[in-house]
């Protein structure tokens, strides 16, 4: 039989393990939060945030422009992501300033672009093919017709390969004049192209501050180093929340360089 | 001034000889004062709040933390998670698409270089049928390509099929896959009815040292017409799990018999395949793969 002093013993045994095992676990949770502020702490100093320009290093690039959350993942360089939009039909352009490191190959790299709704479902996915000559930047390009429920934004390499360059150079940009006709600009460019080359597509990116504002697209036969040039090109504005007007008049302090996209030299 | 107890007080005051230490010989109401008793209570309160504080902040820390670890070069987009995620030869799959998925099997790296991700697939829907399209895409654990391929099924109305999906890629360098619906085109189906595999039989044979499992099956057509250019997969399952596929062309008549048969490919979602392709109590089914393109 158990009588009131085995009740007041058992009362105390109870206690004393409910203390034990709480107290314990009081140990374990500290020890665990120490551990997770400690790690967290760590964790938000890490990942780098993307910067005004940013400038990405060789592998992954990622950045949000207008809510979308672009990210590539190649072996060239990213130097900019821009979304740029064509006056003429709305549609939505996908850029990317892409670099090849390397010194002494050239880099034809193909990607998808795909565009993803928030459940990650594809809502299109595109291709584009980029040459980069040893050591030069290129433009990767994608139009982006149906944007509407797309979240995200993936520039993904799927293959690469390296070639004896041929072709290297593009131009520099002496003028970029507005015509008075929409989004039609001008420009005058000279050659700094190794070998004179027909039907170059070239981009003149516009930026004010380090941001892209726009990107104007041409297409031209370029001459002989150090020949210079005339032409005129497509503005297309960036989805900044300024956009600039082109039609009438540029503004002075928009910096301009042309970028060309060379074909990738016969294998 | 103090009242000398009664005898009878006294003799309670008295300890019961076994109950050890405690002075007072009490009533459980009477241990609850005791001081011994209170500290533990109030150590236990105590400690149960300090447990209870911890562990919600531990569980704040918890989520921002996993979700901070993020940059890692994913491709897929937004923390989704994803309810079709799976994994086969410890590769993380996931899918997104219109059809279900069941359970995902990888043949081995055959001559050096195939790997085949298969999985049975179906379409609920009782009206019309599906033209689906996929990229299916393996990635290192960098987040880089190695591989992305096309894929694509057609299923009739309320029918299973089996997706088949190829890769040039050693598997050993996979990290993970993903297996994407780039398009689909729900529409009246191309034809009605179906088949039904009457009769399987399996047949080894080795030759120079190489066992070769064949599986044949006949079948009853209730096709509404004969179809162009068909696919019928075979499938092996043992114990309900997907173990070896093959894939056979035949003629399928638009109502009555056929027959056909092919050669399995081992595959799994556990580390390794199958040595034996015929275990006890395997069973067979076979699925109908029609090319919308041949058939318009």
């Amino acid at each position: 039989m158990t009588g009131p002093g085995d009740q007041r013993r058992g009362l105390l045994i109870g206690l004393s393990i409910a203390f034990s095992v709480l107290t314990l676990t009081t140990i374990g949770l500290g020890a665990a939060t120490i551990a997770l502020l400690s790690f967290s702490g760590s964790a938000t100093a890490a990942p780098a945030t993307p910067s005004p320009t940013p400038s990405f290093p060789p592998g992954y690039a990622a950045t949000t422009i207008d809510g979308y959350e672009i990210s590539a993942v190649t072996d060239l360089t990213v130097d900019a992501f821009a979304l740029t939009v064509s006056a003429y039909d709305g549609d939505v352009s996908l850029n990317a300033l892409m670099t090849n490191e390397d010194e002494t190959r050239g880099a034809q790299v193909f990607f998808d672009i795909t565009a993803y709704r928030e459940d990650g479902s594809i809502i299109e996915r595109g291709l584009d093919i980029v040459y980069a000559p040893p050591g030069e930047t290129s433009i990767m390009r994608s139009s982006l017709p149906d944007l509407d429920e797309a979240v995200a934004i993936t520039v993904e390499q799927t293959a690469i390969d390296w070639l004896a360059p041929d072709v290297t150079g593009g131009a520099t940009v002496d003028t970029v004049t507005a015509t008075g006709l929409g989004d039609l600009l001008e420009y005058t460019l000279t050659s700094t192209i190794s070998v004179p080359t027909e039907y170059v597509d070239l981009f003149l990116v516009g930026s004010l501050d380090d941001e892209i504002v726009g990107v104007c697209t041409g297409f031209e036969d370029i001459p002989a180093s150090g020949v210079s040039f005339e032409g005129h090109c497509d503005w297309e504005n960036a989805a900044i929340a300024d956009p600039i007007d082109v039609e009438d008049e540029l503004p002075d302090d928009v910096e301009f360089r042309v970028y060309v996209r060379l074909d990738a030299p016969d294998e | 001034m103090s009242i000398p107890p009664t005898p009878e007080q006294h003799a309670q005051s008295v300890p019961p000889p076994l109950a050890a230490p405690p002075p007072d010989p009490a009533s459980s109401g009477w241990g609850l004062r005791h001081p011994l008793v209170i500290a533990l209570i109030v150590g236990c309160v105590v400690m149960l709040t300090a447990t209870l504080v911890l562990a919600s902040t531990a569980l704040s820390l918890l989520r921002p933390a996993s979700s901070a670890a993020v940059p890692t070069p994913t491709p897929t987009p937004t923390g989704d998670a994803d309810p079709g995620a799976q994994n086969a030869r410890g590769i993380d799959i996931t899918t997104h698409s219109d059809l279900e998925f069941g359970q995902y099997a990888l043949s081995d790296t055959l001559e050096g270089i195939y790997t085949y991700l298969i999985a049975p697939v179906s379409w609920s829907d009782q009206t019309s049928g599906i033209d689906v399209s996929f990229d299916i895409t393996a990635f290192d654990a960098e987040g880089r390509i190695l591989d992305r391929r096309p894929a694509s099924t057609y299923l009739l109305p309320g029918h299973e099929g089996l997706f088949v999906g190829l890769f040039t890629v050693q598997l050993s360098d996979v990290a993970r896959i993903s297996v994407e619906q780039t398009r689909a085109k729900v529409d009246a189906p191309l034809m009605t009815g179906t088949i039904t595999m009457t009769r399987s039989e399996t047949l080894a044979k080795s030759e120079d040292g190489i066992r070769t499992v064949y599986v044949a099956g006949a079948f009853l057509s209730t096709l509404s017409k004969a179809p162009t250019y068909p696919d019928v997969y075979f499938a092996a399952f043992a114990d309900g799990e997907l173990y070896a596929f093959c894939v056979a062309y035949p003629d399928i008549p638009a109502g009555g018999e056929f027959a056909d048969s092919c050669a399995l490919t081992a595959v799994t979602r556990e580390d390794r395949v199958r040595d034996d392709l015929l275990p006890d109590g395997a069973e067979f089914r076979a699925y109908l793969e029609l090319d919308p393109l041949a058939e318009r």
